[in-house]
């Protein structure tokens, strides 16, 4: 506060006006007191001289006369003139005259006027010697001083004071006030300079006038932004709120892989999810070893979509499970460019879990025969195309099979007993292929396995005998009641035997009805040549 | 023409005496006086009393004429060259202290001359025609 007073405007220029009127002062009683000195000093040495030409002749007269009484007479005239100090008549005759007003110092300066005759101008007949007094020069000289520095002092005091005043009232105090009205005002307000008492039009008048107009444009340009920031604020909230409370999981990655920002979604997405991977840690190796039941395909997606800056879209596996459902997420990434100019990648993490179970089961049921859980005749075909066909360099036999008497019990025990029969009877195949081999049930009582590979003839057989022994075994109807249905089964080979499925099927059909047609219950291997079925009797 | 010249020469002369009418003073003293050379300054000094005394114990006694006679102005305006109130103010600043006193007055010449003649320390002036021989003239006065 102090050194805010100090440095103030008034405060400078009152500081610097006044000490220089008192440097300007100081010179001027400086000198005043030498010139009064001089002055006083010359003045006391005319003095003393007057004295002694108005006692000169009374002097000769003592001195001539050696008149003791006209001498005393004299030395006590001269001795009142306030300069002198003492005075000295003689004449060297016996005459010698002198008194001293004070003590005698070697500083006194002495007049000295030598006296003649006053009957001969040529004849000396002595000497007057008068010895002034300095301290009575320098104490006149000093209070002459005194008045003329006083004099001077007031001719340069009144006309700064006058001047400060003026400059004080003119400028100083208009700016000030100016000063202390700007600081109290907030811009965006509509506070303005005033300035109070002044008519013309001056310069500070122009400067508050500037100074507003330039206040009314910051308003204006506070009152747009403040607006626009109400907008930016309303938005940002809007996309706040959209990030934070969407169920779908948000995560920006850099070129990197690092993670930028990641939504709340995430966190209940993934329960896996750290909030120190978000920044430091390499998301896409945290997730490759962590998260993804195949990593290496996020990640490819990722680098796709970073450098062809087209979105890419996948339905991910992930390696958390809860129970026996498998989770899965739809996985978006888009590219958006940043203000760096870095590329950063998008990736939108939808839960899809639930729908891809669904459409697990549509698919399951669409490819599986709802009696026997076998694949039906679309689920095989697809499998085929998916697991063989596609391959140039497998064999594959496929054995196309045929329930006999299964009308026989379905219209002796009811179709609940043909359901148990059918049933059972994918039982006892499943037991019998491998994993790697391929159970339909194509419709009715028709299957179809397909038998990875190709066996040599003799397995072949000893499989196709292993297998009607195990089917034509009898079957628990219930009840207690039992039966039992025979098996007649057309084989072919691929790709020996034709390349498309429907071929295939169709001369397997053929050696099926060979079999049919010559007493069933047998199995028949397809060849360009004769159809040779094999019969087999039961027990 | 050198008639009128030689009229005014004349003149000039004529006048020039009538000029001089002023007699000369002589500065007398006893014949057996002591003191037979005195120079003017003595005697100024003698006559201002500032010579009180002369060698041999002599206490010089000068006579003065009766004031207001033309022979006393001219014999102090001619013995000191300064006029004769010069001479009446010096003495009265010095009768003021009242230590010394001015030469003692006599009425006339004649009187001067009978003290001189009679006083072997007296010493006076008189006009030089009127000079006799019961005195001796120290000098005269021109």
């Amino acid at each position: 506060m102090n050194s805010q007073v100090f440095n103030s405007l008034n405060t400078q220029l009152s500081i610097r006006v006044f000490v220089g009127m008192l440097l300007l002062s100081t010179l001027i009683v400086l000198g005043a007191y030498t010139l009064a000195f001089d002055d006083t000093q010359r003045d006391a040495q005319q003095q003393v001289s007057e004295l002694v030409d108005a006692m000169e002749y009374s002097a000769a007269i003592a001195l001539y006369a050696s008149d003791a009484q006209i001498a005393d007479d004299v030395v006590r005239g001269v001795l009142r003139g306030s300069y002198v100090a003492s005075v000295h008549l003689r004449n060297g005759r016996g005459l010698d005259v002198k008194i001293a007003k004070y003590p005698d110092s070697s500083e006194q300066p002495v007049v000295r006027r030598g006296l003649n005759s006053p009957f001969d101008s040529s004849e000396s007949v002595g000497v007057l010697e008068v010895s002034l007094h300095p301290p009575i020069i320098r104490q006149r000289a000093a209070a002459s001083a005194k008045k003329m520095a006083i004099a001077l002092s007031s001719i340069v005091l009144l006309p700064t004071l006058l001047f400060w005043l003026i400059i004080s009232r003119l400028i100083t105090k208009p700016l000030l006030d100016l000063s202390q009205q700007l600081s109290m005002i907030t811009p965006g307000t509509e506070q303005r300079l005033r300035l109070t008492k002044r008519p013309q039009r001056d310069e500070l008048t122009n400067l508050a006038n500037d100074v507003n107009a330039l206040l009314s444009v910051a308003a204006l340009s506070l009152r747009k932004e403040r607006r626009l920031r109400l907008h930016i604020e309303a938005l940002e909230q809007q996309y706040e709120t959209i990030f934070t409370q969407a169920s779908t999981g948000i995560i920006l990655l850099d070129q990197q892989g690092h993670c930028l920002i990641a939504n709340p979604a995430v966190r209940q997405l993934f329960a896996d999810w750290r909030d120190d991977v978000q920044s430091v840690f390499s998301l896409l190796t945290h997730w490759e070893n962590s998260l993804f039941f195949e990593p290496a395909e996020f990640c490819g997606l990722v680098k796709n979509a970073l450098a062809t800056h087209n979105p890419q879209a996948r339905d991910l596996r992930l390696k958390r499970k809860t129970g026996e459902q498998q989770d899965w997420v739809h996985v978006l990434i888009s590219c958006h460019p940043n203000p760096e100019q870095m590329h950063i990648a998008e990736c939108l993490f939808l839960d899809v879990s639930n729908r891809k179970q669904q459409e697990d089961e549509a698919r399951f049921q669409s490819q599986h025969d709802a009696l026997t859980s076998l694949l039906n005749r679309r689920g095989l075909e697809a499998r085929l195309n998916l697991n063989y066909v596609a391959r140039d360099n497998d064999n594959v036999t496929l054995l196309l099979l045929d329930l006999d008497r299964f009308k026989q019990i379905n219209d002796q025990w009811g179709h609940l007993a043909g359901d148990k029969v059918l049933i059972e009877v994918a039982k006892r195949m499943k037991a019998l292929v491998r994993g790697i081999d391929l159970l339909a049930r194509l419709g009715g009582d028709e299957f179809l396995i397909c038998l990875h590979g190709q066996p040599n003839p003799q397995a072949l057989q000893q499989f196709l005998l292993r297998l009607i022994v195990a089917i034509s075994r009898n079957v628990d109807l219930g009840d207690a009641h039992h039966d039992y249905v025979g098996i007649s089964i057309g084989a072919v080979q691929y790709p020996q035997d034709g390349n498309d499925l429907e071929d295939l099927l169709q001369k397997a059909d053929a050696a099926l009805y060979q079999v049919k047609h010559n007493g069933r219950n047998g199995y028949c291997i397809y060849t360009e040549q004769a159809l040779v079925p094999v019969l087999f009797a039961r027990d | 023409m050198r008639t009128v010249a030689k009229f005014l020469l004349m003149l000039a002369i004529l006048w020039s005496h009538t000029g001089l009418a002023q007699p000369r003073i002589a500065i007398i003293v006893h014949p057996q006086c002591s003191f037979t050379h005195l120079s003017i300054k003595q005697v100024v000094d003698i006559y201002m009393g500032r010579l009180l005394s002369l060698p041999d114990n002599h206490i010089p006694l000068p006579l003065d004429q009766q004031g207001g006679s033309p022979l006393r102005e001219q014999f102090y305006e001619t013995l000191t060259d300064r006029p004769l109130a010069h001479i009446n103010a010096y003495w009265a600043r010095l009768m003021f202290s009242g230590r010394a006193t001015p030469p003692r007055m006599l009425p006339d010449s004649l009187s001067v001359l009978q003290v001189v003649s009679q006083n072997r320390d007296a010493i006076g002036y008189v006009e030089d025609e009127k000079v006799n021989s019961s005195v001796r003239v120290l000098f005269y006065l021109e």
